[in-house]
């Protein structure tokens, strides 16, 4: 689709397509920076004009549609600027007119399928800023080892940045070139721009609030309003754009650091996977598949993202449906099965039951039992576990952790007594309550007066977590005696018959069971 | 190598062709008066011409200097022409110009003849 323009050119009146006016306009304007400081230089330009018009109407006759092509022709018919009679020498010198230059506000972008080694993105780019798109493709091989980064890059580019097919478009996709003067330039008409919209802004701003005006003011508030956002338009298209680029940079930044996240933990990540499958999901195939998802459904919107801020800051305006449409349908089914596993996974976790069993204890003749925290030795050196925490065992794959409470309650009879009750899930009662039934926790009587609690709940290389945890309820007798060891502290529950007690008096302490409770010996 | 040769060959023809231009188109405005674009032509089919452009600004220098003047003149298709004549100073211009030529070309036909025998 091409827009089409009149354009009255030595006199007579042409059609001409967009990009073939702008063509035409710069090659004149080129010829006009050339003459500019020649007394005739406006005679001279319309003489040129007029012979256009000529070689115009020689080709599509009056009111004819003239094409990029029509231009071209032209123009290599009437020559470069630079091979033109100068009036004096400095002409000649301060201005030579070089390949058609098109300034197109930076936002034509296009892939040159003619100089490509791949999609042609690197030779578009280096044909849009006129270098060497060696340099370009350099920068990408160099970007293809930083976990890929360039690779993603370049397949979003490929696909976002439409092919240069028409004359037009080829031109278009030369753009300036970039050297000091020309940043110096682009700044400088930026800031000049951005200046005289202040001033202008500010003499709105003077007229309206001055007394005679408040009148019209009111009458053009609307008009007034419609200014405002005209001159605020480019700070507000500038700080979007920052914030386009950050959120680019940003999402690139983390599926980039995912990714080498994922690669130089690929091997161990294996075994976490199995570890994985092994104690929650049915398998690691399940796990695999979990994982997967998981990550993709956090990683297609951040591609979505990176793909979105990169099609707006080049400001290509192609439609690529394609591609958010099958972005789009690969989340869904990655949440569907993430839906899926998560709702299987959960299932076995649907019913509690608890199996209670009753320590056959030896009671102490000093009438006094001590009870010790018998350490796991943790094959990792990590003091950090919490009670809920779950952690894996190198050594064998077995599965650790801290769910382990202890209650102390007041003996019915005179006897001590130690009840283990175990706790698991499971997807209905029968195999809750096998869950709880089949870990191993063992609470031993070291000697007549000594209870050793195992630190550490171990769950084998093949047996499922299924929130298992145990309670482990000691009964003190009235009258007699219990110390707990301090290390018992993270393990200790407290309750009416340890209410009254300050941590101080609680830990390697003799403590009586009265009947209020515990209370301190000494 | 080659490609460098054929830019320098190429400058030096333009070069060569700039300077007999401006005595050309005052040879061709002597003959009567004329308007631009066949001015163009009669270069063009001399094959004198390369860039069509070139013309307009030495046309207008040459007014400037008052070796020229113009009139215009109605045309039957499109806007009014400029047609171009000679001044006085023109073609006394012209004169000097024709004689200088004609030391030049002797000048050249001395100068290049070994190199013009030898390649036959």
């Amino acid at each position: 689709m091409n827009k089409l323009l009149y354009v009255n050119i030595g006199g007579v009146v042409f059609q001409i397509d967009e990009s073939a006016y702008q063509q035409l306009d710069n090659y004149l304007n080129s010829i006009r920076r050339k003459y500019q400081n020649s007394p005739d230089g406006d005679e001279i330009i319309k003489d040129i004009e007029h012979r256009i018009a000529e070689l115009m109407y020689e080709r599509v006759g009056e009111r004819g549609a003239i094409t990029g092509k029509h231009v071209e022709e032209i123009i290599s018919v009437m020559g470069k600027p630079e091979d033109f009679d100068g009036n004096t020498e400095q002409f000649e010198k301060t201005n030579t007119y070089e390949e058609p230059v098109y300034k197109t506000g930076g936002s034509k972008f296009f892939r040159d399928k003619e100089n490509n080694v791949l999609g042609g993105v690197c030779a578009g780019f280096g044909a849009r800023f006129d270098i060497d798109p060696l340099w370009i493709r350099l920068a990408f091989l160099v970007s293809f080892f930083a976990a890929g980064t360039g690779f993603l890059l370049y397949i979003i580019l490929w696909a976002i940045i439409p092919e240069a097919k028409t004359t037009a478009e080829k031109l278009e996709m030369r753009g300036e070139k970039i050297d000091i003067n020309n940043i110096e330039k682009t700044v400088k008409d930026g800031a000049k721009q951005f200046g005289k919209k202040v001033n202008e802004f500010g003499e709105e701003v003077k007229q309206t609030f001055s007394k005679e005006h408040i009148d019209k003011t009111k009458r053009n508030a609307g008009d007034f309003i419609e200014d405002v956002a005209q001159t605020l338009r480019p700070v507000f298209q500038t700080v979007v754009k920052i914030f386009v680029f950050g959120a680019l940079i940003v999402s690139l930044l983390i599926v980039v650091v995912t990714g080498i996240e994922l690669l130089t933990n690929w091997g161990s990540d294996f075994s976490e996977i199995q570890f994985f499958g092994n104690h929650i999901t049915e398998g690691s195939d399940q796990a695999w598949l979990l994982i997967t998802c998981a990550i993709a459904l956090f990683i297609i919107p951040l591609i979505g993202i990176i793909f979105s801020s990169v099609k707006y800051l080049l400001g290509v305006k192609r439609k690529t449906k394609f591609v958010s449409a099958s972005l789009g349908l690969l989340w869904t089914a990655c949440l569907l099965v993430v839906i899926y596993l998560g709702i299987t996974i959960g299932r076995n976790f649907k019913y509690e039951s608890a199996v209670s069993a009753k320590l056959q204890l030896t009671q102490p003749v000093s009438e006094t039992m001590y009870v010790k925290l018998q350490s796991v030795k943790l094959p990792l050196s990590d003091n950090s576990i919490v009670n809920w925490s779950i952690k894996k065992d190198h050594e064998d794959d077995s599965l650790i952790f801290k769910q382990i409470n202890i209650e102390i309650e007041k003996s019915l009879d005179t006897a001590f007594v130690v009840i283990i009750n175990k706790t698991a899930r499971g997807y209905d009662r029968a195999n809750a309550k096998n869950n709880a039934q089949f870990f191993n926790y063992n609470v031993i009587q070291s000697s007549d007066s000594v209870i050793n609690i195992p630190s550490l709940v171990t769950i084998g290389e093949t047996e499922k977590w299924r929130d298992q945890s145990v309670e482990i309820l000691i009964r003190v007798p009235q009258n007699k005696n219990i110390v707990i060891d301090d290390a018992l502290d993270f393990y200790l529950d407290h309750n009416e018959y340890t209410a009254g007690l300050k941590d101080i008096e609680l830990f390697n302490n003799k403590l009586k069971m009265t009947s209020t409770g515990l209370k301190p010996v000494n | 190598m080659h490609y460098v040769c054929t830019m320098n060959v190429e400058n030096a023809q333009a070069q060569m062709r700039k300077g007999v231009l401006e005595y050309c188109i005052l040879a061709i405005i002597n003959e009567g008066e004329i308007y631009p674009t066949d001015v163009i032509n009669r270069l063009k089919e001399s094959n004198l011409l390369v860039a069509e452009g070139t013309v307009y600004p030495l046309l207008n220098r040459l007014k400037t200097m008052e070796l020229l003047s113009y009139k215009w003149v109605e045309s039957n298709s499109g806007p009014p022409r400029k047609y171009y004549q000679l001044t006085d100073n023109g073609r006394l211009f012209l004169t000097e110009l024709n004689k200088t030529w004609h030391e030049l070309a002797h000048a050249v036909s001395i100068n290049t003849k070994t190199l013009n025998t030898s390649q036959q």
